[in-house]
């Protein structure tokens, strides 16, 4: 034998497993049916891919990925519609609509759109952003939102440029917010012209100085006022705080200065029968002694009271009698 | 390639497959294994074969290249022992497993040219396109195997070229 044939004699007899062929075409039909998935799985992960950037343009574009990026994490952010009933139409044809609520930690932040059909500003509508730390300060919670409330938010925004003194001045005036900022409530208010206040309120009184200053700039010039035993002071500066005090300061006919803060849960007004109303942030009036909490629930807007029933002013420490 | 192309290169060339992928890897599992990913290959390759020829060097080429690479992978399966290797012959003739062992006892550079030239038919030129060695080198190899065939079987060798 050559060695050719020698060679091939012994290795011809090396043969493969008969099922060999067999298990060729099985395992070529197997890559080709998981090759079919993988082209199916790998185009379906296109078109999602395709559809995840479109989307993501197209609320770019929007404007609300931002939004949503910004807030979506935060389980206390909606947006409410919520208006207290008596808000509406209270102030000639001004009505209120709560664009935005954002709760974002302890922060809360608040659109209000104004619509008025009074034609009294050249623009039909004006949109009011303020950012408010709430009141009472938000309590922190175990599973990391914040219990906001009760509590309310004093805000004031003029709606003319006050170029034109005969144009009324309208306001929001309060804002309210029940436990974790479920629900908000918003009224208006219209601030008095100077001729109202003046008016309503002769000069002279604290107590009618504090009701005019109430939406007054704490730039506003000093007033005079008299205390019930003559004496005459200056208040030069009255301010709503964004946490419910109101700062004055005040000066006494030698010229002697002072300042102090009235704290909404512990000053308010006399009246002549007795009765205690404590301030509150809202710069309509007064509430009276009922706990802040009941009185949200049961009446969110506060009483206005007459002027002339006021026979004092008190604070923390000390009680103004008025003349 | 289609299904009946696949069958027909499956029949024609498995065993000749089978026996190259054998004496790289020295065990069945192995060899049928570099095989059957050999035919797969083919079921999957675009390429255009315009003989049978041209297929067979394909499958040659593939084949050893997926031996070598199987030899490089560190988690490939133990050899297996000659003793085990001649088992899988199948009814041998008496002189068949002495030439057997005769070549697989050859150093694999060797081996891997003797089994071109004497089992597949390839001459050196060609077999040093396959294992990309020049051709003169594969014909001093061929020398050397020759002579180390010739000196452990003797007169069963029966090869007059130098």
């Amino acid at each position: 034998m050559t060695p050719h044939e020698l060679i091939r004699s012994s290795f011809r007899s090396l043969q493969p497993r008969d099922d060999l062929a067999e298990s060729v075409l099985s395992a070529a039909e197997e890559k080709q049916h998981s090759h079919r998935w993988f082209a199916k799985g790998l185009i379906a992960a296109a078109i999602a891919c395709c559809l995840v950037v479109s989307v993501a343009a197209i609320g770019y574009t929007c404007g609300w990925l931002d939004r949503w990026l910004d807030t979506g994490s935060n389980p206390d952010y909606f947006e409410s519609k919520t208006l207290y009933p008596q808000a509406e139409g209270a102030v000639d044809g001004l009505s209120a609509t709560l664009d935005k609520f954002l709760c974002d930690g302890p922060f809360i932040y608040y659109q209000v759109t104004l619509h008025s059909d009074t034609g009294f500003h050249s623009e039909s509508y004006r949109e009011i952003t303020h950012t408010v730390i709430s009141y009472p300060e938000p309590i922190p919670l175990a599973d990391g939102s914040y219990d906001y409330g009760p509590g309310s938010i004093g805000s004031e925004q003029r709606l003319d440029d006050g170029s034109d003194p005969n144009l009324r001045t309208y306001a929001v005036s309060l804002v309210l917010f029940d436990h974790n900022a479920q629900r908000l409530v918003l009224s208006l208010s219209r601030q008095p012209t100077i001729e109202e206040a003046d008016a309503a309120f002769p000069e002279g009184v604290m107590l009618k100085e504090l009701l005019r200053y109430e939406f007054q700039s704490e730039n506003e010039s000093y007033r005079e006022a008299a205390l019930e035993d003559g004496t005459k002071i200056r208040i030069h500066s009255l301010g709503v705080g964004i946490q419910g005090y109101r700062f004055f300061g005040w000066e006494d006919e030698n010229g002697n200065q002072a300042e102090g803060r009235l704290d909404a849960a512990t000053c308010g007004v006399i009246l002549k029968d007795g009765t205690k109303l404590h301030f509150l942030t809202s710069s309509l009036g007064y509430y009276d002694t009922v706990p802040p909490e009941e009185h949200w629930n049961n009446s969110p807007l506060p009483r206005v009271i007459v002027p002339e029933e006021v026979v004092a002013i008190f604070t923390e420490d000390a009680v103004y009698p008025l003349a | 390639m289609d299904r009946a192309q696949l069958i027909a290169a499956i029949q024609n060339h498995q065993q000749a497959l089978f026996a190259i992928a054998f004496q790289y890897c020295g065990n069945r599992q192995d060899a049928e294994d570099v095989v059957q990913d050999v035919f797969l290959k083919l079921f999957k390759a675009d390429e255009a074969f315009h003989s049978e020829e041209h297929l067979r060097y394909w499958l040659v080429r593939v084949t050893i290249n997926r031996c070598k690479d199987l030899l490089r992978n560190p988690f490939r399966r133990l050899r297996a022992g000659f003793e085990e290797a001649e088992a899988v012959l199948s009814a041998p003739q008496e002189h068949d497993t002495e030439v057997f062992d005769a070549v697989m006892a050859l150093p694999l550079k060797y081996r891997e040219v003797v089994m071109l030239y004497y089992f597949q038919g390839y001459s050196a030129p060609q077999i040093g396109m396959l294992l990309h060695r020049k051709s003169s080198t594969v014909q001093t190899q061929l020398m050397r195997a020759r002579g180390l065939l010739k000196e452990k079987l003797k007169e069963v060798w029966n090869d007059d070229t130098p």
